[in-house]
């Protein structure tokens, strides 16, 4: 197996993951690579309202760490969105799915910019599908 | 939603379905097979699916449904001309059925031809670890019982 086409596997995989998680908390979701984040979801909160969240997907293939190393890189433009930042951080073998909300983390005083990584607490989506609901009604972002 | 939009978005999210059952590898040092989905160019069949690490390709036709499984059984709809189509096609060829709530797939080969289409796959041949090793060796065995490549050929 050469390393692009298990790479390619691993990262369709985890996309495929991210869609259905997604479409099952009742979103719809399109591919984002202008907007730098890898997916936007949209959730239709109330009838003709919808609420927009950038989604960034990490795909691993060992069991779902406390906390991931995410390049710095990637939460300081999470920071820069108006729109909440939702972390999936995917194990594409045993199909289980973390998350954590970048926007907040990237607010948080005490993060220092220098470092070339900063490590993300996780918590694991399949029991947080409610807290993820909660957060995305209560979403600052409403397009009518 | 018209009728139609939702017959695509089940038809997609269980290809979906398949493409993750068919690569799961929860089991397996790494995947077993490589799914490529042939898109709306070609009608008759949904995946071509190279085997992982050994020569050998098998067709993929999958059918969903919402309808929950019987106590046996998945129930799907392949007419008698689609499946005759799947007959046409040049290698093994395999008929899956995956039931959407569930996210379950069940697999049927199409090797012989029939008066009717097919309408049921059998719960005992679930896309799980077992069976995705058996469908691989299944595959394997046929590509190594024949040639490969044509013995001669005009344009030699």
């Amino acid at each position: 197996m050469s390393d692009s086409s298990r790479a390619e596997m691993i990262s369709r995989r985890a996309e495929l993951l991210a869609e259905m998680f997604l479409e099952e908390l009742g979103a719809k979701v399109t591919n984002s690579p202008s907007l730098m984040a890898d997916y936007l979801a949209f959730f239709e909160s109330a009838p003709e309202s919808v609420q927009i969240v950038a989604i960034q997907v990490e795909a691993i293939e060992t069991p779902l760490p406390d906390v991931f190393p995410l390049k710095t890189s990637i939460l300081n433009r999470a920071a820069g969105f108006n729109v909440p930042t939702l972390l999936l951080v995917i194990d594409v073998k045993l199909k289980r799915i973390a998350f954590a909300w970048l926007d907040e983390i990237a607010r948080t005083p005490e993060r220092t910019a220098k470092k070339s990584e900063v490590l993300i607490p996780l918590k694991d989506a399949e029991v947080c599908r409610e807290e993820i609901q909660e957060r995305l009604l209560a979403s600052a972002t409403v397009h009518t | 939603m018209a009728a139609e939009d939702l017959t695509d978005v089940v038809g997609s999210r269980g290809e979906q379905i398949f493409y993750l059952a068919a690569t799961d590898y929860s089991e397996f040092i790494h995947p077993l097979f490589r799914p490529y989905f042939l898109g709306e160019k070609c009608p008759d069949v949904d995946f071509l699916v190279n085997l992982w690490g050994a020569r050998g390709i098998f067709f993929v036709q999958v059918k969903t449904t919402t309808s929950a499984l019987t106590s046996n059984s998945i129930e799907v709809r392949l007419t008698r001309k689609q499946r005759q189509k799947l007959m046409d096609l040049p290698g093994p060829t395999y008929l899956v059925g995956v039931q959407l709530s569930e996210k379950r797939c069940f697999i049927r080969s199409i090797h012989r031809s029939s008066e009717t289409g097919t309408t049921t796959i059998d719960l005992a041949n679930e896309l799980n670890a077992g069976n995705l090793k058996k469908l691989f060796d299944e595959v394997k065995a046929f590509w190594e019982n024949g040639s490969y490549k044509p013995q001669q050929s005009c344009f030699s």
